[in-house]
């Protein structure tokens, strides 16, 4: 898993020197710290990345990427959950800068996802007052899901390098129907498996790998 | 502060908001795939139900439990399928002041069906045959032959 971020961070990186060029007038790389903070006290486990490139003056491509895990553990059911995801799409923003330097946006955007799911094997237990109780095992299995969000936020200037934003994203799953046999308990990226919408919010804190003056 | 700024700080409340997730490890929903009956008597080119006077209904297992009981004057019971077995024998009193009874053997399939992560698995079937004898009881059919946890429909008529 390391190896995986250190690369798409190397691509990252590479990429935004290639794109260096006078048409691209910030790179930036954010973390979702909100998701880490919660990963803290919770059983789910979701981590967020994503690098967004603004080539015109009002669009922001974006490429996100992440993994995550999830566990079931309780008197009927036993099973995990692992996962990691990338996303790709636009932000568009609604406002008109103030000045040269202005990158203050309030936008709306669309991500196209997907994710590899690994499932464990699901150790279940069915419990009658009468008959007593079963356990039996369900084979591990592996899923591929792809989604789409329709999402609107804001990201602003904390500090010169330092960004900061959040976003809120309604996640709409392409082939649900996998999941009705003991679906993953979360899926990091998309959110809770039990319905094929989700709904998500995302606190960014991001760097400007470089940032040019609008007018250029 | 800027307008935008201003509002970038007053969403940040929903991060609040946010971490209040909904509770998805408590089964908040009955499971059990129950069999439906109903009492019936044939009246003329139709039937009609049959209250039974004071039913008693025994399930006949590794031990005998009685499952109804003091249910006067009732047309409607609700029995349980043993998962672990493709059988279960029921033994029939429309009244249990009375010597007289009958048994019926339900026979069936079984089929594993996920409810939710917070209730797991439970069992669903499906009914091949019904059995009896009858002494009491004129005949049986089967109305639905599917078992599910839905409560509505009823799935044996008993005729008396």
């Amino acid at each position: 898993m390391l190896n995986y971020f250190i690369r798409v961070l190397f691509l990252a990186l590479f990429a935004s020197t290639a794109l260096a060029q006078d048409s691209v007038k910030q790179v930036r790389v954010s973390a979702d710290i909100a998701k880490l903070i919660v990963d803290t006290i919770s059983a789910n486990k979701d981590v967020q990345f994503a690098v967004d490139a603004l080539l015109k003056k009002d669009t922001y491509y974006t490429f996100e990427f992440g993994y995550g895990s999830s566990s079931v553990d309780n008197s009927l059911l036993n099973y995990s959950t692992s996962n990691s995801f990338i996303k790709i799409g636009l932000d568009k923003s609604l406002l008109l800068p103030i000045n040269n330097k202005d990158l203050d946006i309030a936008f709306v955007g669309l991500r196209l996802a997907a994710s590899s799911i690994n499932r464990s094997e699901g150790y279940y237990k069915t419990i009658n007052s009468f008959w007593g109780s079963i356990n039996g095992v369900v084979p591990s299995a592996s899923f591929f899901a792809p989604w789409f969000e329709l999402l609107g936020g804001i990201k602003v200037d904390v500090l010169p390098t330092i960004t900061a934003g959040w976003t809120l994203r309604w996640k709409f799953m392409l082939n649900h129907t996998q999941f009705s046999e003991l679906p993953p308990a979360y899926i990091a990226g998309f959110g809770s498996a039990n319905s094929a919408t989700a709904f998500d919010f995302n606190f960014y804190i991001g760097y400007k790998l470089f940032c040019k003056s609008l007018r250029k | 502060m800027p307008p935008l700024t201003k509002c970038f700080f007053y969403f940040l409340l929903l991060l609040t908001f946010y971490s209040c997730s909904q509770d998805t490890n408590t089964c908040l929903q009955p499971i059990d795939a129950s069999l439906r009956l109903g009492s019936y008597k044939y009246a003329d080119t139709s039937h009609k139900d049959s209250l039974l006077p004071n039913p008693m209904i025994k399930v006949i297992g590794d031990s005998i439990k009685t499952w109804v009981q003091n249910q006067k004057n009732s047309s409607k019971f609700a029995l349980t399928l043993n998962p672990k077995a493709d059988s279960t024998k029921y033994m029939f009193q429309i009244d249990a002041s009375k010597v007289s009874t009958d048994t019926i053997v339900f026979y069936y399939s079984r089929s594993l069906h996920f409810v939710s992560v917070a209730c797991g698995y439970t069992y669903y079937f499906t009914i091949n045959k019904v059995a009896s004898t009858h002494h009491d009881l004129d005949s049986v059919s089967i109305n639905n032959f599917n078992v599910t946890e839905n409560a509505t429909i009823e799935h044996v008529k008993l005729f008396y």
